[in-house]
């Protein structure tokens, strides 16, 4: 480790290009928020309007509501799920780690749209759901509910972002020292006692990082509930998106869309919070 | 493997069973429809066919716009890994303030909804009035690779033997050639996976390009047309050819840099 002022050289081609083009849009569509729009175009001023008019209609906090509903569900299916495979990869199928975690990447960096695609061919109505029912004769009828449907978005953004909780998961129990465990286990701790006091608490950062990574993203997502939600699973994504689209009202769309960030980001501190008060993290 | 000695079947294994096969049966589906006569997805398969693919070989929509994909891939995964290098240089070898402040920063990027960059890159470029186009799409796409090319040099330069370097130095190497002659090579693995990762990550992105593209079209955009219009034989194959694409660089990634090295 030096200590010279070199760092500040090497760091500054990327911070000079997230400044201009990330954080400066960023703050660009933050202002944009407290704009007006009328018939000539974008009005500079100053008004908490767009902010105020989210609630004069029921249907953007039902739809706000809904999609934080639907990312906080994806996150905690994800989450569930991630658990038990990031947990065995690490302490009991070493040999299988390579793997798996191939196909995981495989699945995290393969085509998104292809990907959200495919489950509607799975759960449509002539999906390949219903042509196995039928098949094996428990309906007559093809079951429209599958596709189409809030339930039909959480399968698939499980789908999308499973990984996202899997690798940091597994990255956090990767650093669990086995000494601690057998540790544990030597003083007399049983197995549910030894994961819960030990292996839960340590491996809670990858947790926490895989929620919200997975929280954010499917509470934002616009492709899955377009391709697979129908009316039904209409999230904010596609009511932000027709802002800058269809309607041409800018600044409802970036009041929109810092209300939901903000929203999220609230939400995140209060899962974080209550795994603090329950004592998973050490 | 002390701690886990029962190795009877039970709920480990199912849930892991049930994860691969949710996270395999999609994919697997597409590649063989993409080989269907018929054109709808009809069990069982009509017969095999590579008719699809020779349809979409001979579209010239999707030429141009692989042409386009490929070249914005190439102009992201370098600027990417050029900046992101020089950032995992600063975070693995210099003590600096602010050091986590820091490294989160790099990574606030991949933690946004892909649909809030694309509108306050909307915003942006029309307000300093800069038009739409590849440029702006190669602009954006670094936003969220570059932080994938840190996170993948890191995982190298943080297990770096700085001692190889000093030797050169002590030796009486300049600092360009102990870069050159020493430094490089040891990290070259790393910066082909990082190059690969990027290009990737580029050649798949959606969302953000739909809200920046100009007139000339990327793959994914030319994607979401077709599956917005509805199901049409040809999406199969195309996205069993985007599938392959991808998988053969994440495989050669994986060679060059491991991938489950990387710390979120």
């Amino acid at each position: 480790m030096k200590k010279q002022k070199q760092h500040i050289y090497l760091l500054s081609p990327l911070f000079t290009y997230f400044t201009i083009f990330f954080f400066a849009p960023l703050f660009i569509l933050f202002i944009y928020s407290f704009w007006r729009t009328t018939s000539t175009g974008l009005v500079p001023t100053f008004t908490m309007h767009n902010y105020l008019y989210i609630f004069s209609k029921k249907l953007y906090p039902i739809i706000i509501l809904k999609s934080v509903r639907i990312g906080f569900i994806t996150a905690v299916i994800c989450v569930l799920l991630s658990y038990p495979v990031a947990y065995s990869l690490t302490f009991k199928y070493r040999r299988m780690q390579d793997f798996v975690l191939y196909l995981i990447l495989i699945s995290l960096f393969s085509s998104y749209l292809v990907r959200v695609y495919a489950w509607k061919t799975i759960l449509g109505h002539n999906g390949l759901i219903n042509q196995l029912l039928k098949y094996i004769g428990i309906i007559d009828e093809p079951l429209s509910f599958l596709l189409y449907s809030p339930t039909a978005v959480v399968i698939t953004l499980v789908f999308i972002f499973i990984p996202f909780t899997i690798l940091p998961i597994f990255s956090s129990l990767q650093n669990i020292s086995v000494d601690y465990i057998e540790a544990a286990r030597d003083l007399g701790a049983n197995t549910a006692k030894t994961f819960y006091k030990i292996t839960l608490p340590l491996s809670m950062p990858g947790v926490i990082t895989g929620f919200i990574f997975s929280f954010v993203l499917a509470a934002g997502d616009y492709v899955t509930p377009q391709m697979v939600g129908g009316t039904e699973g209409l999230m904010i994504g596609r009511i932000v998106q027709d802002q800058f689209g269809l309607t041409y009202n800018w600044p409802f769309g970036s009041a929109l869309a810092y209300f939901t960030i903000f929203l999220l980001v609230v939400l995140i501190n209060l899962f974080i919070w209550i795994t603090r008060m329950l004592k998973l993290r050490r | 493997m002390s701690i886990m000695n029962r190795s009877k079947f039970g709920f480990l294994e199912v849930i892991n069973i049930l994860v691969i096969l949710y996270l395999m049966l999609p994919i697997f589906i597409i590649i063989l429809f993409s080989f269907n006569t018929t054109s709808a997805a009809m069990f069982p398969m009509a017969g095999l066919t590579t008719k699809w693919y020779g349809e979409v070989l001979r579209n010239r929509n999707f030429l141009a716009a692989l042409k386009n994909s490929v070249l914005v891939g190439i102009a992201v995964s370098l600027i990417s890994v050029v900046i992101g290098s020089m950032t995992s240089f600063a975070l693995t070898r210099y003590r600096f303030k602010m050091k986590t402040v820091v490294s989160f920063a790099v990574l606030i990027p991949i933690t946004l909804p892909p649909i809030i960059l694309g509108i306050a890159l909307l915003s942006f470029f029309s307000l300093i009035g800069i038009s739409r186009s590849l440029a702006t799409v190669i602009i954006s796409h670094v936003l969220f690779c570059a932080p994938f090319a840190v996170l993948i040099m890191n995982s190298r330069l943080e297990g770096f033997d700085i001692s190889v370097e000093e030797a050169a130095r002590d030796l009486g190497a300049s600092r360009s050639q102990t870069f050159r002659y020493v430094t490089f090579p040891l990290i070259r693995p790393s910066i082909i996976g990082a190059l690969m990762l990027t290009f990737a990550i580029s050649f798949d992105e959606f969302l953000v390009t739909f809200f920046i593209i100009g007139k000339k079209n990327t793959l994914p955009i030319i994607i979401w047309g077709m599956l917005r219009r509805g199901v049409s034989p040809v999406i199969n194959s195309i996205a069993t050819m985007v599938l392959v694409i991808s998988m053969a660089l994440i495989v050669i990634v994986n060679r060059y840099a491991k991938l489950k090295t990387l710390r979120f």
